[in-house]
């Protein structure tokens, strides 16, 4: 296995593998690296992504209409949810610090506290607000059946996260970024659920087709939770769900990648924690 | 073939999607309701095909949507087509957990094969299928399955353990019990392919 430079003719050989994310880790740095610097293998890289794509109607598109109306329901909550939370004022706001590593680790710490508590009192007073106009609109009933349908589902999430954050058997790891001061992240794991939950803070906005990739680090793995965009406001919240052994995590770590996600990490990080 | 379909040309839907994107990006939720009804159904079958599991499906379909909503704004037209780019979040996802379900059985020592060796039979038609899927993508289908049944059976189940399955070259190799180098080499020209055939064939439905 070589890290050498990959030559064109070789390079263009391994395309369309790349194009069906099908190259071993090594193959795919070093195709990718070519691809950066030839034209040529760009162009036919996109065409060959949208060939293997197409690959998607191998089947027949399926229409399940309970299930897409469910699924839509939950949808259109969450993008209710998420304009309610930009138009809201900040929930808290967070000091810079300077000064030794003892004063900033007790910052640190403080801001870990803060930070877990102030979210849950957000979301407690979330809950709440969501709660009583779920009430309200039981009280007038039948118009507003589809939206009781949306806030209910509004607080099902809400519920979900605030468990995914209050749990007994929990472990926390702070994410902090050696490019910008700003940017920082928690990832809360829940492990009687296996619950994640990732909330994001001050992240830039990722570059036009690129998108942002969350990882859990184990000693032989490196496990992709997901992808996202933070929004404007450089807040982010992913949740997932994935098992893990109690003393596997070792780390944390977001990467910047293409569009659509990579299986294993090609970009830089954008902000990474161990595991205290 | 569909005759509605046949009206249809595939720069005009590339227009549409094209033009639902950008609203989206502007916060507009009904461009929003309207690139989900578009691509559910697609997006759909590419998680039911992966994942075999409905409930699995549900989530990847909301999962794919919500980054969709969430990164209207920075999607590149010059990249990929929306239909490349919301298929490669669907895809991504539904591997995701295709793998992680296969790490969870692999650590309970309990390994069975899902590497989606078993799909090609679904080139065959779809029974569970709706015949009332809109008739573009439908027309899209027919023409994806005939261009893969012109393919010969290697090349096909190639492909078809790359996008489906979610196995790298090597595993592919291993799987069907042929040199590394004879699956890149099919793996070219299989892709390479079904390019040309598409294009030959939507030429030919225009």
């Amino acid at each position: 296995m070589t890290n050498s430079p990959m030559r064109h003719d070789e390079a263009r050989d391994l395309l369309a593998a790349l194009a069906l994310d099908s190259l071993d880790a090594t193959n795919e740095a070093r195709v990718r690296a070519h691809v950066a610097t030839c034209g040529e293998c760009a162009a036919e890289l996109k065409d060959l992504r949208a060939a293997g794509a197409a690959m998607a109607f191998a089947t027949q598109p399926r229409h399940d209409i309970e299930r897409a109306a469910a699924v839509k329901g939950r949808l259109m909550a969450r993008v209710q949810a998420s304009k309610d939370a930009a138009l809201a004022p900040p929930a808290m706001q967070v000091a810079r610090s300077g000064g030794s590593f003892a004063n900033r680790a007790a910052l640190a710490a403080g801001i870990l506290i803060l930070a877990s508590s102030s979210l849950s009192v957000m979301l407690w007073r979330d809950r709440a607000t969501l709660r009583d106009a779920l009430a309200s609109l039981n009280e007038r009933e039948s118009s507003a059946k589809l939206s009781t349908d949306s806030l209910r589902a509004a607080l099902v999430d809400r519920d979900k996260l605030i468990a995914g954050l209050t749990g007994r058997d929990m472990a926390m790891v702070r994410l902090t970024s050696n490019e910008t001061q700003e940017a920082w992240a928690l990832m809360f794991w829940n492990r009687a659920t296996n619950g994640w939950t990732f909330v994001g803070h001050n992240l830039p906005v990722p570059k036009a087709g690129r998108t942002y990739q969350l990882w859990l680090v184990t000693a032989n793995a490196k496990i992709s939770a997901g992808t996202f965009a933070p929004g404007s406001n450089g807040e982010a919240l992913v949740r997932a769900t994935y098992q893990l052994g109690r003393d596997a995590l070792k780390a944390v770590a977001v990467t910047d990648e293409p569009s659509g996600g990579v299986a294993q990490p090609t970009g830089a990080f954008v902000v990474i924690g161990a595991i205290q | 073939m569909n005759p509605a379909a046949a009206t249809r040309t595939y720069p005009e839907e590339k227009a549409n999607d094209l033009a639902l994107i950008k609203r989206v990006a502007g916060g507009d939720e009904s461009a929003f309701s309207a690139l989900f009804d578009r691509w559910q159904p697609v997006v759909r079958a590419v998680a039911d095909r992966i994942l075999a599991d409905a409930d699995e499906a549900d989530d990847v379909v909301e999962e794919t949507f919500w980054q969709a909503w969430r990164g209207a704004a920075n999607y590149d037209a010059s990249r990929a087509s929306v239909q490349t780019w919301l298929l490669t979040i669907a895809r991504t996802r539904s591997l995701d957990r295709l793998r992680a379900r296969r790490r969870r059985r692999e650590e309970s020592a309990d390994v069975t094969d899902e590497d989606g060796s078993s799909s090609i039979s679904t080139l065959a038609a779809d029974p569970n299928a709706d015949s009332s899927s809109g008739a573009e993508h439908e027309e899209q289908s027919r023409l994806v399955r005939a261009a893969l049944s012109a393919l010969p059976a290697e090349q096909r189940t190639t492909l078809e353990l790359a996008y489906f399955a979610g196995l790298s070259q090597s595993e592919i190799a291993e799987k069907m019990n042929e040199p590394l180098g004879t699956v890149k080499t099919r793996t070219r020209m299989a892709l390479q392919k079904l390019r040309g055939s598409l294009a030959d064939l939507r030429d030919d439905a225009s």
